[in-house]
């Protein structure tokens, strides 16, 4: 009888011990969610600002076409900042022509890097990113201050600079594409400014997704 | 069914969640009041008295459950609240006005360091209002018959069965925050 007790002590000790650890746990998982909130592109504090109009350039792509940059449109403008020898930059690529068929209704996208030309010329076929006009010039990424790759740009249809960051994910290059059509300049700004709700609506509507 | 252990330990844990549940409701009477109001069943003005009169059942109930000989009263009383509060969720559900504060306290159904408070309603938490309400059920039954006495070995089931129905109550909580969260992220 006294063993009987003894044990029955013992696993009810076990018992709330375990049920401290579940409670504990399904806690940390409610503080997970809280933490893990929506993050989109990081925009480093440089180069021309958000809203202001974007610098115009008017330069030839690798097979000699004259492409306008920061040019008043029809189209919105994605410049995206790469290198053959960036790692992250080559993972994005198929990310880049999927957004590319997407968003084909509003946005053109632009390659853009420095360097060697054959160099960049190789990667180009390599690649196959004919269907991206490929821009190199140094003035280009001096001028919008791009000091990490891959780094994307957005400018409107009007040419002016909506939006802006470093980008190593699919979700981090649609966040700029919710900041352009929430106007906010970064998502970190609109998670700052504390309007969840509005972005529940805004994803239903467009269906581009914050970063999850 | 009317061992008592089971009598004292499900009295035991319904009182506390009933007064924990209480004193949330009391410390942030605003909030609770806004809450009821929320859920337009009842005309505007009576809101704020309706939200009073319910925090002081639940204290009432949770207080009586504790008292040994008044326990059947306070089952009563407590099947009361839940029934309330349930019939006024499933009626919410029903026509679809589910993105309202549920107004039901629990730690995790709040969200800290903003002003709204919780992610909506949901039919998990009928469920989990049901289950309270079948915690009723010991002491409801007690009351129609006599039943063994208390020894004194039966102290580490009734405080181990109350503690772990506490523990695991919070736990069903914080899982169905996070669960309205997901749904609302």
């Amino acid at each position: 009888m006294d063993a009987l007790i003894i044990s029955n002590f013992l696993l009810w000790g076990v018992v709330l011990c375990l049920v401290l650890v579940i409670l504990a746990l399904s806690r940390q998982i409610g503080v997970l969610y809280e933490r893990v909130a929506p993050m989109g592109a990081l925009t480093m504090d440089k180069g021309p600002a958000v809203g202001e109009a974007a610098p115009r350039f008017e330069l030839p792509d690798l097979l000699g076409r004259r492409i306008a940059v920061g040019e008043r449109g029809q189209h919105s403008q994605l410049l995206f900042f790469l290198s053959p020898t960036c790692p992250v930059c080559k993972k994005l690529l198929p990310i880049l022509k999927s957004v590319a068929s997407t968003e084909s209704a509003w946005l053109r996208i632009v390659l853009a890097s420095d360097g060697e030309m054959p160099e960049h010329l190789a990667f180009y076929k390599q690649a196959g990113l004919e269907r991206f006009p490929y821009l190199l010039s140094t003035e280009l990424g001096m001028k919008f201050q791009i000091s990490k790759l891959p780094y994307a740009v957005l400018i409107d249809e009007t040419g002016t600079l909506r939006a802006k960051g470093l980008i190593n994910s699919r979700e981090q290059l649609e966040s700029l594409f919710t900041a352009k059509e929430l106007g906010v300049a970064s998502v970190q700004e609109f998670l700052a400014a504390g309007t969840l709700e509005e972005t529940r609506i805004s994803r239903k509507e467009s269906g581009n997704a914050l970063a999850g | 069914m009317n061992d008592p252990v089971l009598l004292y330990a499900a009295s035991a844990a319904l009182a506390c969640v009933l007064l924990l549940g209480a004193l949330e409701k009391l410390r942030d009477m605003a909030g609770f009041a806004a809450a009821v109001s929320a859920y337009r069943i009842l005309p505007d003005g009576w809101s704020r008295a309706f939200a009073w009169a319910y925090a002081g059942a639940e204290a009432l109930a949770g207080a009586l459950l504790l008292a040994p000989s008044r326990q059947a009263a306070g089952a009563e009383l407590a099947l009361l609240v839940l029934a309330t509060a349930t019939v006024a969720l499933a009626f919410n559900l029903l026509r679809g006005h589910r993105d309202i504060d549920c107004g039901c306290g629990g730690p995790a159904l709040r969200a800290p360091g903003r002003g709204r408070q919780g992610g909506g309603l949901s039919w998990w938490l009928v469920l989990r209002n049901a289950v309270l309400a079948l915690w009723t059920a010991p002491a409801l039954l007690a009351a129609a018959g006599g039943s063994r006495g208390l020894q004194w070995t039966d102290s580490a089931a009734v405080f181990g069965l109350a503690i772990s129905a506490v523990g695991l109550y919070f736990t069903a909580n914080h899982l169905l925050a996070s669960h309205l969260k997901l749904r609302n992220l």
